[in-house]
């Protein structure tokens, strides 16, 4: 039956291993992604806290942010809306997620619907900045900030990781599957200037 | 074309069925105070949450004053 | 003093010292039979036709900054006579009609230009718009001419003809349209004016209004009280705030319109040049540098200051339209306060109060008006009735539902 098994593939399958010398920024989509949106029900905020409090011990937050527990991480993109992440898992994420909260929140699986990338380098901040709307200062956008805005007219949501061991930013994005080929040549037009290292796809 | 899309004052819809509900409708869907100062205003989060916010702000400076949700 | 290539000639010989100024810059007298409030452009053609046409010379002009610091001194001095709706084109055909003869009639260089506009077109439906508003101008006696891509391509050879998202098809051309320079369009008709007697009053803001019951009597301003027997207003994207003073709502809101200028370079644009499958439009001034524009900011304000998505928004239409123009530097960007309409159309009309008149509504476009303006106000002021072409350009208009919506997005003024 192996045969029939389906397997996720690259959101940008035909980059190859695209490299502009200059080392100023790299670029990852995290592959294999369990990927949902989740929504109070009406009146349920304070129960689905509690719910997602006692699973996975740690607090929703109210304002838009990541917080992660091992390989699971929950982003708020709205007012009772977040995005919740896992690394490893599929669709099969989701309908757990949906167990687990049903009746007190909407689950939709995202899973092949988003895609997500890891971007750092010294550079970064430059880079994204000419697509980016926001201020993304570390004064401004702390490790564990997040922002659900656009990327030269892509809706994205960002999120800002702990930085590098070499001290350099490190951001995840995530954005409609279908528009990875405009977000990645808007990318790598912008980070052109500082050199780019496309990293293929990381399991995790 | 940016995050946040404008809608514009926010007016009540008149009620329909009342005796001068012709110029009420009028008045709501055509005239504006359109002050030089604070204005409450409705935007929506389009390449966002798509919630609607009602945001006070002077529009001398742009200065936003205020948001709250619409809904509320 | 009239100018000729003999009174050039004579200034020369003299050093140039000798000119005099251009109008009389005067203070208030206590009455006049007309008071128009604004000096954009606008509002002095309503003084000069008034004297000029209606014999109405005991008129003054009263402008809260200097004359032509408003919109007319900011636009990207655009004239066309390309409207569908037949509300619209007779008005604005009278306007290229005036142009067409307004360096004689005023004896002012005011450099019009008839360069032509062009619209380009991108898809079928576009086309077919296009040939129909081309239809509509030559029923009202305007010029219009349909391209196709290989036509616009002898014009434009650098456009992005095959864009594989937006290739360019063909266009539509008037070729009477183009453009005049903004500000000599605001001295010329200040020079005619005052020639005529009419005072021009500036830094002199009015504050209030003289009643008398419903009617307008006179003007308190920063510069003292005026009597007056009648008031037109002209100011454009302050229509809001003057109508107040009186408790008027208007069908108004203002919105910011940015323009940008960038460095010299070589001829390259020959006419005007519009966009169609995104908000940007350019020319080439006799200096060189391309002044190009978009849409407006989209929300309420009186700042005069826009902001960077819409220079991002145009930047990007203008590279989609014309790559070639990518390496150039922008010199300067500024704003206007736009009297934007519920239907996109313009208001030239008496208003609930006696003796008080109104010329608003010009949204985006209406220095391309400001002959016909001019002429339409001062005949609705000189003898209280219409001027046939602008009758349509109603107050009332949207209470009785005789809207004037080029684009039919309704009465949602960011989107005109
Ligand atoms: C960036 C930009 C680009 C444009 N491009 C074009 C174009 O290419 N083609 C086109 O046809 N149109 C264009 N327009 C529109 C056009 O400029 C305006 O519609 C037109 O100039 C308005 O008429 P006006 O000249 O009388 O207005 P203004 O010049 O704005 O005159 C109004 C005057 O009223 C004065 N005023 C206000 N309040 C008071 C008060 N209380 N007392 C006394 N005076 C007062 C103001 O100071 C101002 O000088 C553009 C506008 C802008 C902003
Ligand atoms: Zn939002």
């Amino acid at each position: 039956m192996a045969d029939t098994a389906l397997s996720g593939l690259s959101a940008l399958p035909h980059i190859g291993m695209q490299t502009q010398p200059g080392g100023g920024v790299t670029i990852t989509e995290r592959y294999g992604l369990g990927i949902a949106t989740m929504q109070a029900r009406q009146g349920q905020d304070v129960s689905l806290r509690e719910r997602i409090r006692q699973h996975f011990l740690l607090e929703l937050p109210g304002r838009p942010a990541i917080v992660r527990t091992g390989s699971v991480s929950f982003t708020g993109i709205g007012p009772h809306h977040w995005l919740a992440v896992s690394a490893g898992g599929g669709h099969l994420f989701s309908s757990s997620l949906r167990a687990l909260v049903t009746p007190l929140a909407s689950v939709s699986d995202q899973s092949g619907g988003y895609v997500v990338f890891r971007v750092g380098g010294r550079a970064i901040r430059d880079t994204l900045a000419k697509g980016f709307p926001i201020d993304l200062d570390p004064r401004a956008f702390k490790p564990g900030d997040a922002a659900t805005t656009i990327v030269s007219h892509i809706g994205a949501t960002i999120w800002r990781c702990d930085d590098g061991a070499d001290g350099s930013a490190c951001f995840e994005i995530a954005l409609f599957r279908s528009l990875s080929q405009s977000f990645w040549e808007w990318f790598v037009s912008s980070a052109a200037e500082f050199g780019y290292q496309w990293q293929g796809t990381t399991q995790q | 074309m940016s995050e946040f899309v404008y809608y514009g004052d926010p007016v009540q819809r008149p009620d329909p069925v009342a005796a001068d509900a012709p110029r009420r409708f009028y008045e709501a869907v055509y005239l504006r105070d359109n002050p030089a100062g604070p204005h409450e205003e409705l935007w929506y989060h389009a390449n966002g949450c798509r919630g609607w916010l009602r945001v006070s702000r002077d529009t001398r400076t742009h200065d936003v004053l205020g948001a709250s949700f619409a809904g509320k | 003093m009239r100018y000729s290539l003999l009174a050039l000639a004579r200034q020369a010989f003299r050093g140039n010292r000798h000119w005099q100024p251009v109008w009389r810059d005067t203070e208030p007298r206590p009455s006049y039979d007309v008071v128009i409030v604004g000096g954009g452009g606008h509002g002095l053609a309503t003084a000069y036709y008034l004297a000029k046409q209606h014999g109405v010379r005991n008129v003054a002009v009263v402008e809260k900054g200097w004359i032509g610091s408003g919109n007319a001194g900011r636009n990207t001095t655009i004239i066309r006579s390309n409207y569908l709706l037949p509300g619209n084109e007779p008005f604005y055909e009278r306007s290229m009609k005036l142009w067409e003869g307004l360096e004689q009639d005023l004896n002012y260089n005011a450099m019009v230009s008839q360069r032509g506009v062009l619209n380009v077109y991108h898809s079928d439906a576009q086309r077919d718009a296009f040939a129909r508003r081309g239809n509509a101008m030559r029923l009202a006696g305007a010029d219009a001419e349909m391209l196709d891509a290989e036509a616009v391509r002898r014009m434009l050879p650098f456009l992005d003809f095959d864009n594989a998202r937006f290739p360019i098809k063909g266009g539509l051309l008037q070729r009477r349209g183009g453009t005049a320079r903004h500000d000599a369009v605001v001295w010329g008709y200040a020079r005619g004016a005052s020639d005529r007697g009419v005072d021009i009053i500036q830094n002199c803001e009015v504050t209030r209004f003289l009643r008398d019951g419903s009617r307008i009597v006179g003007l308190n301003t920063t510069k003292g009280t005026i009597r007056c027997g009648k008031v037109g207003l002209a100011v454009a994207g302050s229509s809001s705030r003057v109508a107040k003073l009186l408790g008027l709502k208007l069908p108004i809101e203002s919105h910011l319109l940015q323009a940008f200028v960038s460095e010299a370079i070589k001829p390259l644009i020959p006419c005007v040049v519009t966009f169609g499958a995104g908000h940007f439009y350019v020319s080439q001034s006799d200096k060189g540098g391309l002044v190009f524009g978009g849409d407006i900011d989209g929300y309420n304000s009186y700042a005069q200051r826009g902001n960077l998505p819409v220079v991002e928004d145009v930047c990007e239409g203008g590279m989609a339209l014309m790559p070639a123009i990518g390496r150039l530097r922008l010199l300067r960007s500024w704003a206007g306060l736009v009297d934007m309409s519920m239907d996109g159309s313009p208001i030239i009309d008496r208003t609930p109060f006696n003796g008080l008149y109104l010329n608003a509504g010009w949204c985006y476009g209406g220095f391309k008006a400001t002959p016909a303006s001019g002429w339409c106000f001062a005949h609705l002021l000189a003898q209280d009735q219409p001027d046939p072409v602008a009758s349509a350009f109603r107050l009332d208009r949207f209470e009785t539902g005789h809207l004037i919506d080029e684009k039919g997005q309704g009465a949602q003024p960011n989107l005109h």
